[in-house]
């Protein structure tokens, strides 16, 4: 009996991680959160990390939880949020990679408190927890067991990972500065603009994927599976 | 007058429209828009902002139908209309990072352009959205037959509207203590996340119209799933 609960909460952990890990992708994103918080010192963008860190926490969690219900409460599908969020994350590739201030910023250092703001939107929402992240969680989410105790082990489970989760995001953004001192200024704006190119990518992907279940709700599209499409209401 | 039918009315309105204008959502991108507003002007607006929607539900309500006719217009046109200005409202407020510093520097605007903003952005596409229109007008769409199952209805949709308007009210002025509860850096974060699911909404409804459209100009003959 033991046992077998033990052996479901890991499944149920590795589900989540291994699920939302590869999306939330920190080590891909560490050089964009380089990027934006370009011009502070190390100190803040330590602050910054822990504070990323937190809000994906308590972000991805709640998408896990409270994600289907919010959805249904606005009358949103996750097709929707999707074609949405990929649009935004557009948005913040395009102007990271058009963006040409980062050869002299330290004269406009941003202060501390500005950057701080900044520690939700736009670097937790659409960078580090993008939508397709968020997507993934609200469909873990949706797939509730049935007893009280698989629920209580699916939600242990579910604190778990995403606690491994935003641990590898604080892991990662924090040292983050250190891998930049070490790849020099431009080698360093190579690889961010080589990864805003791939944010742009990585929106217009999300963006199509949630075009794409919505045409398929089309009468004339072909006969997709069913399954690919959420229920609208 | 049949107090059960009546009831029913009352309780359709109120049920079918509550979860759209979703005053409880609705109040913390209220409070994003109104920002640089101080507490007496936020009350005026919470004020304005309940009275123009109590007239345009109702408007919509009763003669929506008409309106439409008369311009030749659909549901889901107006649906697809309203939906993208819902997505521009919440595409500026997603972005508005550098909006309240402009604000903060001009200091506090004159109460005359807080007033104007009252109708349009907040009333309009924020609190009654084009769903709600066009929930409003489907309502008001099966007008009965006799004059006084007409009667009934028209006051059955009012009361309903107004037990809308008043929770709009209720949740609109206290959304400064929200606020105030949340702090500088929860406010930014609830203000972020429900600008994104205004956008997510502006998306939804324009599909709605989209696929409404689609389904009428497109071969209808092949069965829904």
């Amino acid at each position: 009996m033991f046992d077998e609960d033990l052996q479901q909460l890991i499944r149920a952990i590795l589900v989540v991680v291994g699920a939302i890990l590869p999306i939330v992708n920190p080590v891909g994103s560490a050089p964009m959160f380089l990027a934006m918080t370009h011009g502070a010192d190390s100190r803040t963008r330590s602050t910054l990390a822990g504070l990323v860190a937190v809000n994906s926490f308590v972000l991805l969690l709640g998408s896990l939880i409270f994600g289907n219900f919010v959805l249904r409460l606005f009358g949103l599908s996750v097709p929707v949020v999707q074609f949405a969020g990929g649009l935004v994350l557009c948005s913040l590739g395009w102007r990271l990679l058009t963006d040409d201030a980062p050869e002299a910023a330290p004269a406009a250092a941003p202060q501390d408190v500005n950057a701080i703001s900044r520690a939700f939107y736009p670097l937790t929402l659409p960078l580090t927890v993008d939508p397709g992240a968020i997507s993934v969680a609200v469909t873990i989410g949706a797939n509730h067991a049935s007893s009280i105790a698989r629920i209580l082990i699916a939600l242990l489970g579910a604190i778990i990972g995403v606690a491994v989760i935003s641990g590898t995001v604080w892991l990662t953004y924090r040292y983050a500065e250190r891998v930049a001192l070490w790849l020099g200024h431009s080698r360093l704006m190579v690889v961010l603009r080589l990864s805003a190119f791939i944010v742009l990518c990585i929106g217009v992907q999300i963006a199509w994927n949630g075009a794409k279940a919505l045409v398929e709700e089309f009468p004339f599209a072909a006969p997709a599976a069913p399954t690919t499409v959420a229920p609208r209401h | 007058m049949d107090p059960r039918h009546f009831l029913e009315g009352v309780f359709l309105v109120f049920a079918a429209l509550l979860p759209i204008v979703n005053p409880l959502g609705a109040a913390p991108v209220f409070l994003a828009m109104t920002r640089y507003a101080d507490d007496t002007t936020r009350t005026i607006l919470a004020r304005k902002v309940t009275i123009n929607s109590f007239i345009l539900l109702m408007a919509s309500v009763l003669v929506g139908t008409y309106v439409l006719e008369f311009f030749g217009l659909s549901v889901p046109v107006v649906q697809v209309g309203g939906g993208l200005i819902v997505c521009s409202v919440a595409w500026d407020l997603l972005r508005g990072a550098d909006a309240s510093k402009k604000s903060n520097a001009e200091g506090v605007p004159d109460p005359e352009a807080v007033a104007t903003e009252a109708f349009y952005p907040l009333t309009l596409p924020l609190t009654v959205g084009p769903g709600s229109i066009s929930v409003a007008i489907t309502i008001g769409a099966n007008h009965p037959q006799s004059v006084r199952s007409f009667l009934t209805t028209s006051v059955s949709s009012l009361l309903g509207v107004l037990l809308i308007c008043i929770s709009v009210y209720f949740c609109y002025r206290y959304a400064e203590r929200l606020s105030k509860f949340l702090g500088g850096t929860g406010t930014a974060v609830v203000v972020r996340l429900s600008a994104f699911i205004l956008l997510c909404i502006g998306v939804q409804i324009m599909w709605n119209g989209i696929d409404a459209l689609v389904g009428i100009t497109g071969p209808a003959h092949v069965p829904r799933p």
